[in-house]
């Protein structure tokens, strides 16, 4: 866990050089001081790095040698983060708001982004002014995730997450005689053909490279395609056919020893970007930016893996992450909290700049338009144009599997597929296990 | 005009002895609001249905009687999480005391005069000294997987198979996922626990052998008794109330085992229900999902019951049976002297 943390680390101090050398975007800065700190909760410096490279540059504030965030009105930003690892980012905030400390604003991912959004700790975005009229131009599965039961929207996000296949073009040629984007598109349009493609490449390359790092990585892919999410209306559990199916897959895998058992975010998993053992990873927008870069072990192409990768549908269109930025009801400067989320998810100038420089892949229809019309291409990639892809798998994003229980509910899966798939346990004690384990975890929902 | 008080008081002198109240005042109220309270509170709590769902929305507190012991104990993974403590409280330390007991006799054996006693005494104890979450960091490090030093270490010693585990690709074939395997981690676990604490054990039982008066050991010898007669006839009676003292520390400080044990847990690994020990439960209870305060406090209240017991029968096996015996003999003497 700290290994990650040091990586993320690392990867922010490369990712922080690049947009220093571009020129920077300018934006007005009216909002008056409160003399107060400004206080956001996140999960890892992702979010930090974003104001430190871009929001304070552009209103014109300043970043001081150790990371310290001035404001032009002389007030100052603090962060607080917390890692996602076993659920402690969830725990440290639900214990700071429910003590009323002061938040000024918090980052939810998608996987308990409904936990928030449907709570009294988080604001209407028409309460710092800003309009539902304003979010016209975002991806609607976005605002449909951060609008509560009352049709309010809480929250807004900088970044679609549709998701892609991710593979290495000289491994796929190698071992799979595979030479375009559209070739490999065949080897994995659904999972009967991935798994005979799987099958291939451990054959080939007897046992060295495996198609995918681990099972987890499928069922990233598999959880937000669910046609049911965990819990329904009545508070129960509903372990549906995907999930059997999923429990399978992943034994079959495990059998026949078809992926590289890296466990996501582990160590090996982190490495296997850089080196032979892994073929492909399923990875959303910001994991391509943001994790496989830095993980290449190169800065441009030729160094590392980097510019050897291509992006391709894979078997089902998903969705991976999302962050939403949410104002706290503790929040003292509801001012900032606008400028912050317009600059970042809401005006088309602001937004475009950040994408073209970080390869993120911003929630504005219109930035991403503009980008891909003026021909887009990502030499991480080889020069593809991966947007385009992104552009049309996110209408596709169906968020009906979505539930607040996501996070810990995966984790105790997580638990009984290793074991169902290692043989340690048969398909009806893991399963009846892994129920258990939700009813103890939450009890006020049921499982049959 | 006179003021009489002040000069009386004066031929009076000070009176000291309500200062020592005030002395002790300090500890008093720290120990009522940060331990009593608490205590007192976690029990209370034990009774009531109390939670925060997983939508946030507040449940209780209203009084429900046994419920929460009864959902604990039925359905919920304490016995198992009180196995798994006990498991591996007691393969850390009983080879623990054992090694403790060695190195302590040999440290203080007047005819051995080991060298460079301190040296060895300071690096035996050095585990101690680093932070538990450090440690474990390192092990979860160490036993990585598929490529890791552990195994990196057994390819080399062709426990696992050497040419696999070189390529990256074929590593995981052969290399050995411990933290996956239940009885692995546990005894990974136990083991950091055994190293951190032996040392330990160690000084404090080599100040309960040096307080055995000399002369004893002097009067076995001229006597002809064998060393290992000395040690079973001698030491280990006389070391009994250090030993006593050594085991319940050690009891209390096993059964509430958090640390080791939460670091080396892989997130989604199946070991966990052979890891997870009772302190673990009652933080996931508590923090994880639903925030059910009810059950997490009828957890710790069992937790607390379970060492009282243990406490209280390691204390009535270990007790000075002599001194009752002639405390004893001492009352009937009295008896039949009135009579």
């Amino acid at each position: 866990m700290k290994k990650i943390v040091a990586l993320i680390m690392a990867i922010m101090m490369v990712c922080a050089l690049v947009p220093a050398m571009a020129e920077t975007y300018t934006t007005d800065f009216d909002v008056p001081a409160t003399g107060e700190k400004f206080v956001i909760y996140a999960w890892n410096d992702e979010f930090k790095g974003m104001l430190q490279n871009y929001y304070i540059p552009a209103v014109g504030g300043t970043v001081a040698e150790d990371g310290t965030m001035t404001l032009p009105n002389g007030d100052q930003i603090e962060f607080v983060v917390n890692p996602n690892d076993n659920g402690v980012y969830q725990q440290k905030l639900d214990a700071a708001l429910s003590a009323g400390e002061h938040i000024d604003m918090f980052l939810i991912e998608a996987d308990y982004a409904l936990k928030y959004v449907d709570s009294g700790y988080t604001l209407p975005l028409e309460e710092i002014g800003i309009t539902a009229d304003q979010l016209a131009k975002q991806y609607p599965y976005t605002v449909t995730v951060a609008t509560d039961s009352n049709g309010q929207i809480k929250g807004s996000s900088w970044q679609a997450a549709p998701g892609l296949f991710l593979y290495r073009r000289s491994l796929a040629e190698k071992y799979l005689g595979v030479k375009s984007p559209e070739e490999m598109q065949e080897k994995v349009k659904d999972w009967d053909t991935f798994l005979a493609t799987a099958r291939e490449v451990n054959e080939k390359s007897a046992g060295a490279t495996k198609l995918i790092p681990s099972n987890g990585d499928v069922w990233q892919v598999v959880r937000t395609v669910r046609s049911t999410p965990w819990v329904d209306e009545a508070m129960n559990l509903v372990i549906d056919d995907q999930v059997k199916w999923y429990f399978d897959f992943a034994k079959t895998l495990r059998d026949e020893n078809l992926t590289a058992m890296a466990t996501p975010w582990t160590e090996a998993w982190n490495a296997g970007v850089g080196n032979d053992s892994i073929m492909g990873y399923f990875f959303s927008t910001w994991g391509i930016q943001w994790t496989m870069v830095g993980n290449s072990g190169g800065s441009k192409p030729g160094e590392g893996t980097y510019g050897d990768w291509a992006a391709v549908n894979g078997p089902q269109p998903y969705y991976w992450g999302g962050t939403w930025l949410t104002a706290a009801t503790t929040c003292s400067n509801k001012a900032l909290a606008k400028d912050i989320i317009e600059y970042f998810t809401i005006e088309t100038g602001s937004m475009q700049d950040y994408c073209l420089k970080s390869k993120d892949y911003v929630n504005n229809t219109e930035a991403i338009q503009a980008i891909i019309d003026a021909g887009f291409s990502f030499d991480f990639l080889g020069g593809q144009d991966h947007y385009s892809l992104f552009q049309a798998v996110t209408p596709l994003i169906d968020i009906s599997a979505m539930s607040a229980y996501d996070q810990n509910i995966n984790i105790c899966m997580d638990a009984e597929v290793n074991a169902y798939a290692s043989g340690e346990k048969d398909y009806e004690t893991a399963i009846q296990d892994f129920k258990d384990a939700v009813v103890d975890m939450y009890p006020e929902l049921t499982a049959e | 005009m006179t003021n009489r008080a002040p000069k009386k008081r004066h031929a009076k002198g000070v009176d000291t002895s309500r200062y020592g109240y005030f002395f002790i005042a300090p500890f008093f109220l720290i120990y009522l609001v940060f331990q009593a309270y608490p205590l007192l509170n976690t029990i209370y709590l034990a009774f009531q249905k109390y939670m925060i769902t997983g939508t946030n929305k507040v449940v209780g507190p209203t009084f429900v009687g046994l419920a929460n012991f009864k959902n604990v104990l039925v359905k919920g993974s304490t016995l198992q999480a009180f196995e798994n403590t006990a498991v591996m409280w007691l393969i850390n330390f009983i080879p623990q005391i054992l090694l403790a007991l060695l190195l302590a006799k040999w440290f203080t054996d007047t005819r051995l005069k080991i060298r460079g006693q301190g040296a060895f005494k300071v690096m035996i104890y050095m585990p101690n000294i680093i932070t538990a979450a450090s440690i474990s960091v390192l092990f979860y490090s160490l036993f990585a997987y598929p490529q890791g030093p552990i195994n990196s270490l057994l390819a080399q010693l062709g426990v696992i198979d050497k040419a696999l585990y070189a390529d990256s690709g074929t590593a995981a074939l052969t290399a050995i996922y411990f933290l996956e395997k239940g009885w692995h981690t546990r005894l990974i676990i136990a083991f950091i626990n055994f190293w951190m604490w032996y040392g330990h054990t160690m000084i404090v039982l080599i100040a309960g052998m040096l307080g055995i008066s000399p002369s004893l050991f002097e009067a076995a010898e001229v006597d002809g008794a064998s060393p290992n007669q000395i040690f079973t006839k001698i030491t280990l009676p006389l070391l009994k109330p250090i030993l006593l003292y050594t085991l319940i520390t050690s009891l209390i400080g096993g059964m509430q085992m958090y640390d080791i044990p939460q670091m080396m847990q892989m997130q989604g690994s199946p070991a966990k229900t052979m890891t997870m020990t009772v302190t673990m439960y009652i933080m996931e209870l508590v923090y994880t999902g639903t925030k059910d305060y009810g059950r997490g406090a009828a957890v710790s209240v069992l937790l607390f019951l379970v060492t009282a017991v243990l406490s209280i029968i390691l204390f009535y096996i270990m007790r000075d049976k002599d001194a009752t015996r002639e405390r004893k003999a001492l009352k009937k003497a009295r008896k039949e002297a009135r009579a």
